[in-house]
Formats: structure tokens, sequence, C-alpha cells
């Protein structure tokens, strides 16, 4: 993991994607895994970025330090074990030249999410309050083209602080979400051909080529939650877009979900379909595909702590046409560790360009 | 009113859970630029480069074009990576570049194709797409020179059927006609048609200039040892052409103008200007044993010698880069 570390560093002070993949904050493992579900279904912290409202699915309080999360496909494997044998520069030509012919084709990407996460339910008909801080660092190299090798590197850290509250109307089948965010933004996007490299150009740097800035926004939810045995559910968010100076601005987007959940014993199912970006702007112009806008998934719970912990819990779905599975082991909110392998839609339509990948979660807390 | 909602919203989920899984929730094909650029460069990435054609010719910017043209090259099985990183390491650019020229017909159509694409139909041409037409030209013209000339590569040098100094070797050697021990006639029948048209694709039009005259030359008997100025007759056949545009000279000698930078290949790139070397105006001259004096086939007056950079190449001029004569 350090090595790792030294890794991503030694690309955002040494040297160093891309249009296709629908980059948003927050996607957890449990989303992940649950097809990238969660506009009714969010049942941590996670509700601030999917939607406020489902903060009224909490129904207790805790507080996850440190809460970490590893993203990485499977073709980051061959960065890792290049970490491992000292790693690599790209300062010569010639060592641009080795990278390209090393990792041609490939998609090595990493994402290292942590933070702290606060969550308390002030009343059993919704009212609840959340606030966390994360930091997320995202790497994500393709080297394209065997015929003149590029290296598309997209390099981006965030720090997010947001709070949101769900407030319930009336006896809280309805309920209204709104979270409040700030984000602060440094970001590298760059392609580096071989002709770059034989013309001597520098390799591109966050320090001298980075673009940064800072904003904040606002979400805005609801929720329906259907008061009978199967506990039905259908809700909406407005993601307001927010300038980032000169990064990549977040966009504006509106979602909308349904699912449902089923007790039986022991066992409770979840069931989640999601439609996001439907405001068509997370991806590139004239992407009208619905697939690449479609979510489902399911959760089943075993042993079930609370109305939203299971201490088991298995996961499944399908997001932008691509399998996801995962799994968790929940003790209480002491420890937390959980592990999903999915799918991400890379290309310009759902299941054009699939990379593989694995995400490792875990936190403490209480 | 409950219990409607719950219907709708359950027989919603259910339709829309057997519809996404009949479908299996994907895409067939993409629906806008980005996405026909990204199956082009994935196909391109996969190394399927028949479809890579057929899916970059799609995009109509010149990124599109320049990935067709990249595709014919992988078609073709040329990589511009291993050639292009080759040149910057190699001391010996040459060995490299006969390695790379197209071995059959198809494969030079495809060279051909890529470089009509980056010539003729990008708009705003790079550095690199200057060095990718001259890659490809250049190859073309080394494809026929190699078949016309035996290009080989022996111990790291290129070797030619003209290495030892004489065009005895090659296939287009002078013959010396004799009467009584003396010289009498001199033929060169050219290089043939079929090389002019493949680098200046002159092929309707290829210019072909005969001349039948006699020279006094001093001639030396070969069984006497005894040397008397006798007329010689010439019977020289000389194959030329103009370059046309769209062929691999001209496209060659537009590359080359175009092209800047690169410092790391110089020496590389001298090599693949190709059209520089060879119309230099050089005029070829060759030693027949039997006689004193060089002879030239190109003569003022009868054919006219080649010019520096007038477009125009001959036997001359070509026997003349192959062999250039002494300083």
């Amino acid at each position: 993991m350090k090595k790792l570390f030294t890794l991503i560093i030694a690309f955002l002070l040494a040297s160093p994607v891309m249009a296709g993949e629908i980059r948003r904050l927050g996607e957890d493992y449990r989303s992940k895994a649950m097809g990238n579900t969660g506009i009714v279904t969010a049942t941590s912290a996670t509700a601030l970025f999917y939607n406020p409202a489902t903060l009224s699915n909490i129904f207790t309080w805790w507080i996850d330090t440190p809460m970490m999360e590893l993203t990485y496909s499977d073709d980051s494997k061959d960065l890792y074990d290049t970490a491992k044998s000292g790693g690599f520069n790209l300062e010569t030509q010639q060592d641009q030249f080795d990278f390209m012919d090393t990792y041609i084709g490939k998609n090595p990407y990493i994402k290292f999410t942590t933070g702290t996460n606060a969550v308390v339910n002030i009343s059993a008909r919704g009212l609840s309050i959340a606030g966390n801080y994360t930091y997320e660092a995202v790497l994500d190299i393709k080297v394209r083209n065997p015929s003149m090798p590029e290296i598309s590197t997209f390099m981006r850290l965030d720090h997010v602080r947001q709070y949101g509250i769900s407030i319930p109307i009336g006896i809280g089948q309805w309920v209204l979400g709104a979270t409040y965010k700030t984000i602060e933004r440094n970001e590298l996007d760059f392609t580096y051909g071989m002709a770059d490299a034989l013309e001597g150009s520098d390799f591109p740097t966050l320090a001298s080529d980075g673009a940064s800035g800072i904003g904040s926004g606002y979400d805005l939810g609801f929720l329906y939650r259907q008061n009978s045995a199967s506990r039905l559910m259908f809700g909406g968010v407005y993601r307001k877009g927010i300038e980032l100076g000169d990064a990549t601005p977040i966009p504006e987007e509106y979602a909308l979900g349904i699912g449902m959940v089923q007790q039986f014993g022991i066992f409770r199912w979840i069931g989640a379909l999601d439609f996001r970006d439907l405001s068509y702007k997370g991806a590139s112009d004239g992407d009208k595909s619905i697939n690449r806008r479609t979510h489902w998934g399911s959760e089943l719970g075993i042993f079930p702590l609370s109305k939203s912990r299971s201490w088991i819990s298995i996961r499944n779905g399908f997001s932008q046409g691509n399998y996801s599975t995962g799994a968790e082991i929940s003790f209480w909110r002491v420890f937390v560790i959980g592990g999903t392998r999915y799918i991400e839609e890379t290309g310009e339509y759902a299941g054009q360009n699939p990379s593989n990948r694995t995400v490792l979660y875990f936190s403490f807390g209480f | 009113m409950n219990k409607a909602i719950q219907k709708i919203v359950t027989l919603f989920m259910a339709l829309t859970l057997v519809l996404t899984s009949l479908s299996s929730c994907k895409d067939t094909s993409a629906t806008h630029q980005a996405g026909l650029l990204e199956t082009c460069m994935t196909y391109s990435d996969q190394k399927k480069w028949s479809d890579a054609v057929t899916a970059c010719a799609l995009i109509d910017t010149d990124d599109g074009k320049h990935l067709t043209a990249q595709a014919y090259m992988g078609l073709a099985g040329l990589s511009l990576f291993d050639v292009i990183s080759g040149l910057s390491t190699v001391d010996d650019p040459m060995t490299l570049i006969l390695d790379k020229i197209p071995a059959t017909t198809g494969k030079a159509k495809n060279y051909h194709n890529a470089l009509q694409i980056i010539m003729d139909d990008i708009t705003v041409k790079t550095n690199t797409m200057y060095l990718e037409a001259l890659l490809l030209s250049s190859m073309l013209v080394y494809k026929e020179l190699s078949t016309l000339f035996e290009l080989k590569v022996k111990n790291g040098a290129v070797t030619n059927c003209a290495s030892s100094g004489s065009l005895e070797d090659c296939s287009f050697t002078f013959t010396v006609t004799k009467t009584a021990g003396y010289a009498s006639g001199l033929v060169f029948d050219g290089l043939g048609a079929d090389f002019y048209d493949a680098i200046c694709q002159d092929r309707d039009s290829a210019i072909s200039i005969a001349a039948s005259t006699a020279l006094t030359h001093t001639i030396t008997n070969t069984i006497t040892s005894l040397s008397q100025s006798q007329s010689v007759s010439y019977d020289m056949t000389v194959d030329s052409c103009t370059i046309r545009d769209g062929s691999p000279m001209a496209y060659n000698k537009l590359a080359g103008e175009g092209i800047s930078g690169f410092d790391d290949l110089a020496d590389s790139l001298s090599q693949l200007k190709i059209y520089d070397e060879i119309d230099q105006g050089v005029n070829f001259t060759q030693s027949v044993d039997d006689l004193t004096d060089d002879i030239s086939i190109c003569n003022t007056g009868y054919i006219t010698p080649p010019v520096s950079g007038d477009g125009i190449i001959n036997d001359c001029e070509i026997l003349g880069y192959l062999n250039p004569p002494a300083n």
C-alpha cells in the first residue's frame, strides 16, 4: 500500500481519462456492488452523495473514523508490480517508450478514498443530519493506439466537505433532503504521445500543468416510502452543477430511483432501480443511451443488526450493462469490512469498453 | 391509493427488470461522435485493423482520419511505434527502414492509402503526421529501389548490385558490342517503366526517350592493346517520369518540406527524405573497360542530363543516386 501511494505521488510530482467514464464523487463499495444504485436505497453517509432524503433510511447514529476505500482495476496490478520492483520514472525518452511498450492497451486505475462520516437520526419519522469529510484521489491511465502510443492520464484530488439533512413531511411517508457541499479540486488531464516524447516535450506534472478550483453547491432530494410490508420507495434528486475554477466542473444531474425492502426472518432483501444522469450532462455530447443511465441491484442482508445494516450482506447488480457483486461483514459500527467486484463502463456506450475493478473497504467507528 | 401506487411501482420495476435483462442493458453500437471515435480507438487498441479502418472512416474529423490512416498502417503490419522508437536508437537506420518496406502489393496499397489520407484528406497536419508520411512514402520508394537494385543488408551494412563500383552485377548493366576486338557499340535498355510507375504514379504517361547516335571515343584494342579513335554507336533508352501529385515521390517531397523538429531523428530523417536524395541532378557516368573516357548516358544534345529539383527523375539521376560519381 505504501508503495502504491509512492507511485501515485511519483506521478503527481515527477511526471504525471478521459471521456467515457461518468465520474461522480462518493460512489462507494456498497452502491457499486448494487449496480451503482442508491437514489432511494442509500443507508449510510453515502446518502449525502446519492440523495440526501435517504438519510431518513437511517434510524440510529454513528461515526466512521477513519473510513478507507481502495478501488483498483485489474490492469493496475502491473503498476503495483512495477512499484514493488523499485518503481519507474518517465524522465527520458527511452523511459517513456518503455512505459508505452509495457502498458499499451492497458488501463491502470487506482482510487483511494478516506474520510470521516457522522450520521445522527433525530426522529424515527426520518429527521436525520449528517456530515462528512472525504478525500478522494484518482489515478486513471490509459495507454492507447499501438501505432503511435499515447499515455492518457487523468488524475484528480478532491476534498469534499458536506452537510445534509432529511426532513420528514407529516408522518414521514414523504421526505425532503438537502445537502450543501464544498469541493476543492486539483486535477491533471492530459495525453502525452510518442510524438511529444520525440520532440522532447516535458512530461506534464500536476504542479506545472494541473488545474484547480473550489466551489460550492447543493443537492435537493425527495423520497416517498410506502407504508406497507414491502416498503416500496421511490425518490429523486437534483444536483446543482458546481463550477470549480480551472478544474472540471461537476455537471448538473437529475436522477430517479425506485426500490423496495422485504424482510423474511433473518433475511432482508433490498431491491433498487435507478436512472441517473437524466440531464444528459455527465457523458459526452450526443450520448442519449438509456442503458448508460440504468442501474439496478439488490442486497441480501443476513442477521439484520438494525434497520439499515446486517451482520452479513451479499450484493449484486447491473450498472450500464455490466455485472457487479460484493459482500460485507459488519461488526455493528465498530468494524466494517467489505469488498466489491464491478465493471466500470469506460467507453461511450453501455458494454463498449468495460474495466474490471475491485473495491476494498474498511472502517472503524462507534 | 397506496395499493394502487404499490401496484404501479411493482409492475414498473418488474417490467423494467425483464426488459433490461432481455437486452442485457447493453447497447450494440455508438450513436454519437465520441462513441464512434471510441469504437475506432478500441478496435485499434485491440489491433483489429480491418474493423478499425471501417469504424474510423465514419469519423469526419482530422483525428478520425488520422486514426484511419494508422489503421491502414496496422493492416499492413507496420508498427510506427517500433519503427520510430527504433530509428531514435539505432546507429544504422537503413537496416531498419529496409526491414519495414512493404513485402506485398497489398501491403504497399495500404501504405499508400494511409499516405493519401494523411497528405490529402487531413486539413491541419501535425509534425507527427509529416513524420508518418515521410516514413510511408520513403518506404514505398525504397520498396521499388530494393527490387531494382537488390538492396540487401549484410553484416549490418546495406549493399546493392552496384556496390562493387560497376553495374555489371545489376540486371540493367551496359552491353558493349565489339567488332574485331574493338568496342563498336554501347547498349542500355533503361531501368524499365514499372519502377517509375510505382514511384511517380506516372503509369499512363511514362516518358521514354530513346537515342541512337554515334560518338567518337578513344578505344583500346583488348587483343593488341593498341589505341585508336573510333566511332561508337549508342543505343540507349532512358526511362523517366514527372512526379505526379499523389505519388510516393510527391508525398515524400511535401512531407520533407513540412516536417520540422525531431532533432533526435536527424540522421534518419535525411535518409527518409528520398526525394531530396534522388532529384539532385546527379548525372551518372560509367567507365567501360574498352573505352579510355567515361561515358554518360545523358549527354547534352542527345538526352537531356538531369536537373536538380525539377520534379523529373530519369535513369541517369537514379543511377547517379545509386552509384554517385567520385568527386
